[in-house]
């Protein structure tokens, strides 16, 4: 009977989704999608999700026979006794997310998203209190990709900046525009979710750039410059040392 | 740029983690929405609504626009929520000005934009613009006698026989607790499915537009008191983020974009985005999500270049 094959399909479905939101969290896979203050909402998430699968539950072990249903159907919504017939497109897409979190290699958004999010786009960044002043006060081996690009973005001579010690973490992007042994050092910001991000990143030189493939994760050390890119100020750093890293538990920067 | 397999893959992640972000933050405010409906259809008498709502449709409207107060929801929550109120008996009017205003006047949106803005133009701008669009939308739709013509027939309330949901139909308020609890995760687990499609089918959609189509497109172009106000307003609706944080996405355009702009982003992405419309088409015949969009888009224009041309915030 399609009302109660739609109960059990509900139960599967809503317990699948409070499954893979605990098991994103547990593996820490979530960062990879929201910014880490949302954390209590997901939590919250995966426990209503598992509630409503055991409200699913108890309706298809009780049976729809709490209502009498002698009257025609002429429309598809939902009521609360369930669907006069299965509903194949509602299950489809209530299950398409469930599918790709368990099928797509969960993996944070990299260089091939910058085209379409932008890099280091002409907004300061001045969320949540990290003013001018606040990422001045950062020694500079202490500031992010983030911090960097902030202070640039306010200082009104880069020149101060010149030969202070930088030490970031970010992966490699390349583009068109640059030198051989040049590449951008790249986070994504992410103030909600991964649809909000936006990429912010730093110019590094680096005599053996051209052997690192894009998307790796970097630590770059070395001295800043103060640049010119896409006709605003862009530190620069002379690498004096580049390694390879993992990927941070957290890729995005939260602003 | 060469198209190939490995390029098609990475837009492939990239589209997977833009639609997966947008569906695991959305998600669980959905079924706040779907979860307080539940409530109100099994713990909410007919009486008293129509006690608490003003029958004339005007007053219905204001009421219905701070009810956002009451039930603290953002804007998919709110549309299974308002079905649910409109079913039990609320004016079309205060059922369209609570759809409208409540995803930004609730306490949740409120202490986000204050902790955002802080306490002046953006913040009372963004409160009063809401409250007006959605009382003066409400109002519009106040005219219509018959609302069998604007609503779908899932929507309509017991009175006009679209729907034998009644409810006369409810178990007695005598029921079982535990009966009565199921019924509302029964309310709330269905509901969540029936929204839930159009929330997946929102996503994608923002998801596949965030992937291909460059944002430096919309945000080249963040100067001047009209250009700047449509950019903002078009990317509130590309962007489909919640009503809860987006105050925190408009601060990062503080800068570079006008203060009507803002405000205009800030007011009409909570009513209208990609997800949303998608989700009222499943309460709403299709005239009437049309004037859902318009009414508010168009005052929302409005009141963005006004500001920028008229006031010095």
């Amino acid at each position: 009977m399609a009302v109660r094959l739609y109960r059990f399909t509900q139960v599967l479905i809503m317990a699948a989704l409070g499954l893979l939101l605990t098991y994103k969290l547990w593996t820490g896979n979530i960062y990879f999608y929201i910014n880490e203050r949302f954390q209590p909402l997901i939590v919250f998430g995966a426990a209503a999700a598992l509630l409503l699968a055991a409200g699913a539950a108890w309706r298809w072990r009780r049976g729809e026979a709490a209502g009498d249903h002698a009257h025609d159907h002429d429309h598809d919504h939902d009521h609360d006794h369930g669907p006069a017939r299965f509903p194949v497109w509602t299950v489809a897409l209530v299950a398409l997310p469930i599918g790709l979190g368990l099928l797509v290699p969960a993996r944070p958004l990299g260089a091939s998203a910058i085209d379409s999010k932008g890099l280091n786009a002409p907004p300061p960044l001045t969320v949540s209190g990290g003013g001018p002043a606040t990422t001045l006060e950062i020694a500079p081996e202490q500031r992010t990709i983030l911090d960097w690009v902030r202070a640039f973005n306010y200082a009104e001579d880069t020149s101060v900046f010149t030969d202070q010690p930088a030490d970031v973490i970010g992966f490699v992007y390349r583009r068109a525009g640059l030198t051989p042994t040049q590449f951008l050092v790249t986070r994504f910001t992410v103030t909600c979710c991964a649809a909000d991000a936006s990429g912010v990143a730093l110019l590094v030189d680096w005599p053996d750039a051209g052997q690192l493939s894009e998307n790796v994760w970097v630590r770059v050390r070395g001295p800043v410059q103060a640049v010119e890119f896409d006709g605003r100020p862009l530190p620069l750093i002379a690498a004096a040392s580049v390694e390879i890293v993992d990927q941070p538990e957290h890729p995005y920067m939260y602003p | 740029m060469p198209l190939s397999w490995t390029a098609l893959a990475e837009q492939l992640g990239t589209f997977t983690t833009v639609f997966l972000g947008i569906f695991v933050e959305a998600a669980p405010f959905l079924m706040l929405g779907t979860l307080a409906s539940g409530l109100v259809e099994v713990f909410f008498n007919q009486n008293d609504l129509s006690r608490l709502v003003p029958r004339n449709p005007l007053g219905a409207a204001v009421v219905g626009s701070v009810m956002g107060l009451v039930f603290p929801v953002c804007e998919c929550g709110v549309v299974p929520l308002t079905r649910r109120l409109v079913r039990k008996g609320l004016p079309l009017s205060a059922g369209v000005a609570f759809l409208l205003a409540a995803p930004v006047f609730n306490p949740i949106v409120i202490a986000s934009t204050l902790a955002a803005f802080g306490p002046g133009p953006v913040l009372y701008g963004r409160l009063g613009l809401s409250l007006l669009i959605a009382v003066s939308t409400g109002a519009v739709f106040a005219f219509q006698r018959h609302p069998e013509r604007l609503l779908l027939a899932a929507s309509l309330p017991g009175v006009s026989g679209g729907s034998h949901d009644l409810p006369v139909a409810l178990p007695a308020p005598r029921a079982p607790l535990a009966s009565r609890l199921g019924r509302v995760l029964t309310i709330a687990v269905d509901e969540f499915f029936e929204m839930g499609r159009y929330l997946v089918m929102g996503g994608l959609l923002a998801a596949l537009m965030q992937t291909f189509l460059p944002q430096s497109v919309l945000l080249g172009v963040s100067a001047g008191p009209v250009v700047s106000v449509l950019v903002l307003v078009a990317l509130a609706v590309l962007l489909s983020i919640c009503s809860t944080v987006d105050a925190f996405i408009a601060l990062a355009f503080a800068g570079t974009f006008t203060t009507g702009s803002l405000l205009a982003f800030l007011v009409f992405g909570p009513m209208v985005d990609i997800k949303s419309t998608l989700m009222f088409l499943g309460v709403f015949k299709r005239r009437t999500v049309a004037y859902l969009i318009l009414l508010p888009l168009l005052m929302s224009l409005l009141a963005g270049i006004f500001i920028n041309l008229n006031t010095t915030w």
